[in-house]
């Protein structure tokens, strides 16, 4: 048993140095992300996670903190005020995300990569891909653009939201109006690679990035709302078989940092995952 | 292969009724005392569950598909796709009570319920704050014995309702059976469930 932790402990290090290795060829910097962040920060810019599901901490200043919910508001908090105007912030990390559930504290560990400045995201595709050259198992990406939907639902609110997050059409077509409903209905029942759509769906957010979402082979599914409300632009979530979440989700939050003028992208991976599938 | 979790009991009867109709499986599939069963002509391997397990099931990879009441769904908020209203099962999620005082006047409600997340969230919408018994069954018992002021409960009559003396103050939402899936498995099994939900949309 003792012999059995110590081993899995090992191979923990080896890949978190293989990976720390593999990112900093890429000109990233390992950082260790604050575990505690302001509660009104991170409710500010997730306002739809719920509040029960937050690990509050009231501390002797006076605020209240959690423990961090997810890692892109904690380092966007330590490093972003700091940033003057051409500066470029690429960091990787591993680290845990939490959260309470009804069964108690539920950990989340990562390892993931943010940049924040210029962002290419051509660039930032051809990383994902690099990423999924370095699995043992393929990885099937599915891309999405949630400012395209919400921007065809004018009436967006929490039930819509959860409706959406469901892909039920059922409660959708109560909760829209006919031409809304009607509007949205073909990015809910057509999903497949760009060739696929193109022809049936207007997909001319994703136009630019055309040649290197075919080169991920990419499924569209421009009905996929992220857990995090900050990503607006351009979202992705890998899935692998064997695993029944998804292996990795990210994408564009410019909207989070667009009062510094920064444009941002970022990358959560599942270490449960790279600890399996990564080749060292 | 896929696998599908199919409810215990009376929707589970009607789902499998419903699979053999549309052709998913070419025999109808009886479960008996089998808890798993393995049907390689739909390629369906069967699990057979206690309804409120199906969410479980799905969410957890140990079922790519399953049937579950809309009302679990919504009670559970849970990370999963539906893929279709199967439109049986059908009932409502009701508010009742022996009248209608407490649930039009008090600004502060009694609610025994064991769909804690569904009440909570309704009540917030009329502005009433809320304190929740948590029941598991004869919820109909509550009001009677003053434990609450009403209950939220799925009815699809309203014969035991009314058996103990409750009227229906409001209904919440219609409820009916959904098929549902786990989200990873939808984009890995793509072609089955676009399969799926084709002979079963007809």
């Amino acid at each position: 048993m003792f012999n059995e932790k110590i081993k899995q402990l090992q191979v923990k290090n080896q890949t978190i140095e293989a990976l720390n290795s593999f990112f900093k060829d890429n000109g990233f910097t390992p950082v260790e992300p604050e575990l505690i962040t302001r509660t009104t920060s991170f409710i500010t810019s997730n306002p739809s996670v719920s509040e029960d599901k937050l690990i509050q901490l009231q501390l002797r200043d006076g605020f209240s903190y959690v423990l961090r919910p997810d890692i892109t508001t904690s380092i966007l908090e330590t490093y972003l005020p700091l940033m003057n105007d051409k500066d470029q912030l690429q960091v990787c990390y591993q680290a845990s995300s939490y959260r309470q559930l009804e069964t108690g504290l539920k950990t989340f560990p990562q390892y993931g990569y943010e940049v924040v400045g210029q962002v290419n995201i051509k660039d930032q595709l051809k990383m994902l891909l690099s990423i999924s050259e370095k699995l043992k198992k393929e990885v099937i990406f599915v891309v999405s653009y949630p400012s395209f939907m919400t921007s065809r639902i004018p009436s967006m609110n929490t039930k819509i939201k959860e409706a959406l997050s469901l892909q039920s059409t059922t409660s959708l077509k109560t909760l829209l109006d006919n031409k809304t409903y009607e509007g949205i209905l073909p990015y809910l029942n057509q999903k497949g690679t760009y060739e696929e759509l193109q022809d049936c769906l207007d997909l001319s957010v994703l136009k630019p990035y055309q040649t290197e979402l075919n080169q991920l082979s990419a499924i569209i599914d421009l009905s996929v709302i992220p857990p995090y409300d900050y990503y607006s632009g351009l979202y992705i979530q890998g899935y692998m078989k064997g695993y029944h979440r998804p292996v990795l989700f990210g994408g564009s939050y410019d909207g989070r940092t667009g009062q510094y003028q920064k444009q941002a992208f970022g990358v959560s991976i599942s270490l449960e995952m790279l600890l399996k599938e990564f080749n060292i | 292969m896929m696998t599908c979790a199919i409810p215990t009991g009376r929707l589970g009867k009607q789902t499998l009724d419903l699979l053999f109709d549309q052709r998913v499986t070419t025999t109808l599939i009886e479960p008996g005392r089998q808890l798993q069963i393995e049907d390689e002509a739909s390629n369906l391997t069967f699990l057979f569950v206690k309804p409120s397990d199906v969410i479980t099931y799905v969410t957890s990879g140990l079922a790519d598909i399953g049937i579950v009441g809309s009302d679990l769904i919504e009670e559970t908020k849970a990370d999963i796709y539906e893929l279709l209203d199967l439109n049986i099962g059908k009932c409502r999620m009701i508010v009742a009570g022996l009248n209608e005082n407490a649930y039009v006047e008090n600004d502060h409600i009694v609610v025994s319920t064991k769909f804690i997340n569904t009440a909570k969230s309704f009540f917030k919408t009329r502005n009433q704050t809320v304190e929740i018994k948590p029941l598991n069954g004869s919820v109909e018992l509550a009001p009677m014995i003053l434990l609450s002021d009403v209950i939220v409960d799925i009815t699809e009559t309203g014969t035991t309702l009314k058996e103990n003396g409750l009227k229906i103050l409001d209904t919440i939402s219609d409820v009916s059976a959904r098929l549902i899936c786990n989200q990873a498995s939808f984009y890995l099994n793509r072609k089955e469930m676009d399969t799926l939900k084709e002979r079963l949309s007809l």
